[in-house]
């Protein structure tokens, strides 16, 4: 800066103090109850100098902070708005301000935070206090942060950045200086989540942020400005208490006294719940708390459960196809008048035509109904697995796909607890440490993948990892050792790899925290049994492993082999055949008089007489039942001696207990192409009865 | 400091609008009709930013970003690509690339300077 301009600069600061001093003198000694209106032309004269000056001599903030006192006075100097001692108490505030942004200003400081944020409280109660809003100067970020007034709404945000984002070429500092033009803005910054120096690696970023920002704008334009590095999991906007509301008093003490929310949060979970705390009062047992949570947990569940929202366009097209029927039914009675002629005939079998379209069409329809997006319960997973990573020190990303597949309502919550089992068992014990795989030459970050598709009427779920993959020779020892295999034998791939799903089945030599208890996978393979589905598993040493679950579309449908017995055809559900063989080359024995079993590799596994435990035809069972049904059910198996094996079919299962009553051993009923009605067996139920009438035979 | 800014596009309509906006606004623009260009353009070049064009002929954009983020001079630039898809993908394949965001074709040029002053 040449010599002449800082003197210029030193004038400039003079003048503008001797305003200040002036307007404050004015303010001081005006009578409120009868205003000259010449000193209310001297205070506006006074901030238009500054405010003119500071522009010229380069200190756009000064101009920026008294261009909003200037138009503050300038409808005040009109007449439009009193001068009330309010006001003189904030353009005294004001005042002050100017002398301490020129007393910085001087020294080539920056206003002080402390002074920005009291600035920022001041333009807004200026524009609070009656008026129409301030125009803005073509401003400086500081003046444009008082856009939102103080006490507004806004958002609390949690961000952590991408670790990529450096070498993204982002410039986080680029996103602060966007938020800070939505409104007023807090930060804290995080740095629990960088690591120690020798582990860490200058070129990723492990910053993270809580950010109180209050705003006016609409949380879309906070999504616009995290927009680029936003993953889904990273970033959480929240919104504040709306004014009006109580804001809680963790909201208050961040927004007065500064206090970081990573504080509050960790203050928060020190705190005791009600149960704990009666606990130790010695109120009551914990069991008891258990229990009573278990059952709030149960309403809760209830509640959501009964209810299903469904898309107002899939009851339009409902309504529609009612309509279309009504025509339909109209077609057919005029057709039925005229029966006798080719006309007549010819409607005829033109509306039975389009009457069959179009139940059918009600018919998935409304099944459609019943289907909700599998995104349901694949929207806690992203969360999940970020926090089993963080806290085992694995880096794994989740890559979802199909999360619009539709799936029936019922199989959304019973596929909670089995999708969470395998996914975390997927990060847990599925995905290699770091160490080992640098050393095998993977990529550090280790991807698990959660896919949903629709496939011929079953939906596939498939859980993948590219981990280490199932131990073969761990397994087989496992399973040798639990006697879940006969010494000796030599099971596929496939057979070896579902025996994970065997209750009690862990190869995990240490138990970890999280899974590896040898609970869980079995349940898993109950909870898909119980909606008719079944499990595959596919694993490649060293490459990573897959489960796929195949579940049925709805369960109203079910997958069944029809098979004739006497004179009756039943329905086994598919998901619990095993296999179907000829007696004859089977090993049958009898054992205890009447009772037969067959011996299969290795195993005793008991024959059942269908037409006995079923009553069915008149004569008992005098033929030899030529076919056997192998059926699993709840781990235990048995040879369902049938006549016929009819084929494999899709049927709509009907209630027999909304038609009839409960029956022990059948499921439900179905009504065939001929329009017989066929029992659907429940074998769980078969097998129940069968062992109860072996231990009376006995 | 002036900014320097290349864009990549085949379409000579779409550079020009880009090139008119950007210049309008101030920066200095630099332009290549498809990524071998740029990277020749690019060579010994100190640029702010990189906005590039997905399908080119010779290289696409997410090999452009890719071979640019190979480069030490390059490897913290801030890049947009300008993707006519919408979908997720292919966003999420200019994340993998390295790409620091992006912008959706149509666009105003208000919006690319909007974008533009987002990341530089």
């Amino acid at each position: 800066m040449s010599d002449a301009m800082a003197q210029f600069r030193d004038a400039f600061f003079e003048e503008a103090t001797e305003l200040a001093d002036g307007m404050e003198a004015t303010l001081l000694s005006m009578d409120l109850a009868d205003v000259e209106v010449e000193d209310l032309h001297t205070l506006f004269r006074a901030a238009h100098s500054i405010k003119g000056n500071a522009a010229t001599f380069g200190f756009p903030e000064v101009a920026a902070f008294t261009h909003k006192l200037e138009s503050t006075l300038e409808p005040v100097r009109q007449g439009s708005r009193p001068m009330t001692p309010d006001l003189r108490e904030l353009l005294l505030q004001g005042v002050d301000l100017i002398r301490s942004h020129l007393h910085h200003a001087r020294r080539g400081e920056a206003l002080p935070l402390k002074e920005q944020q009291s600035q920022t409280v001041l333009i807004a109660k200026l524009q609070e206090d009656g008026g129409a809003p301030l125009s803005t100067l073509a401003a400086p970020v500081t003046a444009a942060k008082a856009e939102a007034p103080k006490g507004a709404r806004g958002f609390s945000i949690r961000f952590e950045a991408p670790r990529d984002a450096f070498r993204r070429g982002v410039n986080l500092e680029r996103l602060f200086r966007d938020l800070g033009r939505l409104g007023t803005l807090q930060t804290w910054p995080d740095l629990k989540r960088i690591p120690p120096l020798e582990q860490l690696d200058p070129e990723d970023c492990h910053l993270a942020w809580d950010i109180r920002l209050e705003t006016t704008h609409p949380q879309a334009d906070v999504d616009e400005v995290f927009e680029f590095v936003a993953e889904g999991d990273n970033l959480r906007i929240q919104p504040l208490t709306p004014e009006g509301a109580v804001p809680n008093l963790g909201e208050i003490l961040q927004a007065e006294a500064g206090v970081s929310p990573a504080d509050i949060r960790e203050a928060l979970s020190q705190q005791k719940r009600l149960g704990e705390l009666l606990v130790d009062m010695g109120k009551v047992q914990p069991e008891v708390v258990t229990k009573a949570l278990d059952q709030q947990q149960k309403k809760k569940n209830l509640a959501e459960a009964s209810t299903v929202r469904v898309a107002t366009e899939k009851i339009d097209r409902l309504v529609n196809l009612v309509g279309e029927l009504v025509i339909t039914q109209a077609m057919l009675a005029q057709a039925s008048q005229q029966s006798n002629t080719m006309q007549g005939e010819e409607m005829m079998s033109a509306a039975l035509l389009q009457l069959d379209r179009q139940t059918r069409e009600l018919q998935e329809r409304v099944m459609g109904i019943r289907m909700v997006p599998v995104e349901m319960v694949f929207s806690r997973f992203p969360r999940m697995v970020h926090e089993l990573g963080k806290q085992l020190g694995k880096d794994v990303e989740l890559l979802m796909e199909g999360q619009a597949t539709e799936l029936d309502k019922t199989f959304i919550e019973m596929l909670v607890d089995p999708l969470t089992h395998l996914v975390r068992n997927a990060v847990d014990h599925g995905m290699e440490t770091k160490e080992e795989r640098r050393m095998t030459g993977k990529p550090a970050m280790g991807s698990i993948s959660l896919v949903a598709s629709s496939r011929g009427g079953h939906i596939h779920i498939e859980v993948k990892d590219d981990g280490k993959g199932l131990n073969r020779d761990r397994i087989l020892r496992k399973a040798l050792d639990r006697g879940l295999i006969a010494p000796g034998s030599r099971p596929s791939d496939e057979e070896l790899n579902l025996l994970i799903f065997e209750p009690g089945f862990s190869t995990v030599e240490q138990v970890s925290d999280l899974s590896g208890r040898g609970v869980g996978m079995d349940v898993v393979r109950q909870n898909v049994r119980a909606l008719g589905g079944r499990i595959e598993v596919e694993s490649e040493t060293g490459k990573g492993t897959l489960i796929r679950l195949v579940l049925p579309l709805t369960l109203a449908i079910l997958d069944g082999l029809t098979v004739r017995v006497g004179d009756e055809t039943y329905v086994f559900p598919l998901a619990s055949v095993l296999e179907s063989f000829q007696r004859q080359t089977a090993d049958v024995q009898t054992v205890k008089g009447d009772r037969e079993v067959i011996s299969l590799r290795g195993e005793f596994i008991p024959v059942v007489r269908l037409q006995n435990l079923l009553a069915v035809g008149s004569n008992p069972d005098a033929s030899e039942r030529t076919l056997l049904v192998l059926v699993e059910s709840e781990g235990r198996r048995a040879a369902m001696a049938v006549d016929e094996l009819l084929g494999q079919q899709q049927v709509v299962i009907k209630s027999l207990e909304t038609h009839y009553k409960r029956v022990e051993g059948i499921s439900g009923a179905t009504i065939l192409g001929d329009g017989r009605v066929a029992l659907i067996l429940d074998v769980p139920g078969l097998m129940r009865q069968e062992a109860a009438a072996a231990t009376v035979g006995a | 400091m002036g900014h320097c800014i290349l864009t990549v596009d085949d379409s000579s309509t779409m550079r020009q609008m880009i090139t008119f906006t950007l210049k309008g606004a101030g920066f200095e623009v630099l332009e290549a009709g498809d990524g071998v260009e740029a990277l020749e353009v690019a060579k010994g070049k100190k640029l702010s930013l990189v906005v590039t064009d997905v399908n080119m002929p010779r290289m696409d954009g997410i090999t452009l970003v890719q071979r640019l983020r190979a480069l030490p001079e390059f490897k913290f630039t801030p890049i947009l690509v300008l993707t006519t898809e919408s979908d997720a993908s292919m966003k999420q394949k200019g994340k993998e690339a390295g790409a620091t965001g992006w912008i959706v074709k149509p666009f105003s040029p208000e919006k690319l300077l909007e974008v533009v002053n987002k990341v530089l």
